[in-house]
């Protein structure tokens, strides 16, 4: 099958000519049919989408509209509605299903998938299991888009729409929203952001710019920017086999969220258990990726440098550098930038910014990841507290503030490993060529994940990667996941 | 606390692991005991060229050396040599009606002609078991 993709067209700032070449573009070729992900109009006024209305009538191909937040403005999804129909909907054929649904929270930029609307898809997904394409369209991003500025507005909680989506084998998912073009193939999942097609809201100049994507074996995306096409192709199988005979280089344990102090907050029983356990598992590494203290006060890092006796390597978190942390973190804890082997390079990174939950990278650090991926070592990781991806179970608060650019880097950069521990629920995720796997909070009362506080042990073998959950309490192994290594 | 009926009419594919670890067939019973204990699991599909052609779980190394086998005999003398598999789509309670009907503890589910991934007893067990160490951890 193939499709055009388009998006945020914004009437009326509109650039009449962009829009006439895409709509004769699309009307000469023979994709089936279009794709609107949202922004079909700028403030959600009547005017504006009639004129939007009257535009389309140009176009001989049938078209599915979704919401995004500018249509939703001044009550506009009322008036979506009435022009164009239903906000969530379902489009069938013999092979495929598209579901497409609303994202807006009215007058908001930001986005969400409403517990109604994410029970009504994932009650869908479940009624078209047999679909060999299964597609599914909102406007709002689901992971961070690189070259957009500050990564504040991904859904509420793409985290659990990403974990849907790839539970439930879907192959496809389109975005608009932040007016730039990119394709990431995260897991099994092709996700495909439109850049805008014909409105004047541009970033760093980029041209108005459509996809035409194809369906078969493989799923190929061209990005039509004028002038210039863009082509990104995925396989759609995986390999699933992976033989037990490959050679083990090196193990690594991932812990996060120790939150030590003399409250109850801090579980000393898991700790204590979890740390048991580690001396049991023989690792190369051990890491923490940060949250070492509940909160960066002197008796707190006293009773953690009690604790952790084991040669680690520590990042800091939030709770590390709040209050007096900022300088007590290196007093108590080494720092290092790099740590090299012949198997393996790490850079650490220290993500935390004073008083705030949010985390941000910099252009600076950027260049010295760059740097750092010039390293001539076999394999190649990178840690750092705050999450890269949207992570199940949490509100998309924990994510870079840069994480778009950053995401972009490291994939363009093949970066082997990311380790993070915000959010306190396990993850791994291969995205691109980069597995990016997120530490639950290893004894931390406050956690998110039903299996209650665990740790990760990430071992690397010459092809493939394999990733467990260790419960800190009572050592059970529950496997996250296993990647082919690319060669 | 237990696995909750509605909870059984999902289907499989949302609780598997996609990836199957796999020996090949000419290994040693002593050192698939040693892989599984490595990668913390309790069965290995078996392999030639890549191909899975049998299934080997703990229940079948068990029975292996209770009837006498060495712990260097080759696994392709305990393997089971009946791939029980289902369809990703199916329910969990479908699967585990399979798995009650062959009277095994692990299947094999398959997607498009090919296998995906294995869903095993424990997988239940596990998140029973997981959400009862959380409540014993609770104070």
């Amino acid at each position: 099958m193939k499709i055009a993709h388009i998006s945020d067209t914004h009437f009326p700032q509109i650039i009449k000519e962009s829009f006439d070449r895409s709509i004769e573009k699309i009307n000469n070729s023979d994709i089936e049919f279009v794709i609107h992900t949202g922004d079909l109009v700028d403030r959600g006024y009547l005017r504006e989408y009639e004129e939007a209305i009257q535009s389309f009538s140009k176009l001989k191909k049938p078209i599915i509209f979704v919401p995004g937040n500018h249509d939703g403005k001044n009550v506009g999804l009322k008036l979506f509605e009435n022009f164009i129909g239903p906000l969530n909907g379902v489009k069938e054929g013999k092979d495929y299903v598209v579901i497409y649904l609303n994202s807006v929270i009215p007058d908001m930029n930001e986005g969400r998938i409403s517990n109604s609307s994410f029970l009504w898809l994932k009650e869908t997904l479940r009624g078209h299991l047999d679909k060999e394409i299964k597609i599914v369209c909102f406007h709002h991003h689901l992971v961070p888009v690189p070259n957009t500025g500050r990564e504040r507005n991904v859904l509420f909680n793409s985290g659990d729409v990403l974990d849907l989506l790839l539970k439930y084998g879907v192959n496809l998912v389109l975005n608009g929203h932040k007016h730039y073009p990119n394709v990431y193939k995260l897991e099994d999942l092709v996700i495909v952001n439109a850049g805008t097609m014909c409105s004047i809201k541009t970033r760093l100049g980029d041209k108005n710019s459509f996809n035409i994507i194809e369906i078969d074996d493989k799923i190929k995306v061209k990005t039509l920017r004028f002038g210039e096409i863009r082509e990104r192709e995925y396989e759609r199988k995986k390999e699933r086999i992976y033989n037990v005979n490959s050679e083990k280089l090196f193990r690594i344990v991932q812990i996060a969220g120790t939150c030590i102090d003399n409250s109850d907050i801090f579980n000393k029983k898991m700790f204590l258990n979890a740390f048991k356990k580690i001396s049991t598992l023989n690792p190369d590494f051990i890491v923490h990726c940060g949250d070492i203290v509940n909160e960066g006060l002197n008796k707190n890092y006293t009773l953690a440098a009690k604790y952790l006796k084991t040669p680690i390597f520590f990042v800091p978190g939030p709770r590390d550098i709040n209050y007096l942390g900022y300088n007590l973190f290196p007093k108590y804890f080494d720092f290092i930038e790099t740590h090299v082997t012949k198997k393996v390079a790490f850079k650490f990174l220290n993500s935390c910014q004073y008083d705030s939950d949010i985390g941000v990278i910099g252009r600076g650090e950027l260049d010295r990841i760059k740097q750092f991926s010039r390293i001539p070592s076999e394999f190649k990781a990178i840690v750092l507290h705050h999450n890269l991806l949207p992570i199940e179970n949490t509100r998309e608060k924990g994510l870079l503030e840069d994480a778009g650019d950053i995401l972009y880097e490291l994939t363009r950069l093949k970066i082997d490993l990311v380790l993070t521990g915000h959010s306190s629920h396990p993850s791994a995720r291969k995205i691109e060529n980069t597995l990016v796997v997120n530490a639950n909070s290893l004894s931390c009362k406050r956690q998110r994940n039903l299996f209650g506080n665990s740790f990760n042990i990430i071992d690397v073998y010459k092809d493939f990667i394999y990733v467990s959950e260790i419960q800190s309490l009572s050592g059970s192994r529950h496997v996250l996941g296993i990647w082919k290594r690319k060669i | 606390m237990f696995l909750d009926i509605e909870k059984a009419k999902y289907p499989i594919k949302q609780f598997i692991t996609r990836g199957i670890i796999g020996i090949d067939k000419n290994e040693t019973i002593k050192n698939a005991c040693k892989k599984m204990t490595e990668f913390g699991i309790s069965s290995l599909a078996v392999l030639e060229n890549e191909n899975i052609i049998g299934f080997l779980s703990k229940k079948d190394v068990i029975k292996g050396i209770a009837e006498g086998l060495s712990v260097n005999a080759k696994i392709n003398k305990i393997m089971s040599k009946n791939l029980v598999f289902c369809e990703s789509s199916v329910s969990i309670g479908e699967a585990l009606e399979i798995m009650a009907n062959f009277q095994v503890r692990h299947i094999l589910v398959k997607e498009k002609e090919e296998f995906i991934g294995i869903f095993s007893l424990k997988d239940i067990i596990d998140l029973q078991k997981f959400s009862l160490e959380t409540q014993i951890s609770s104070d």
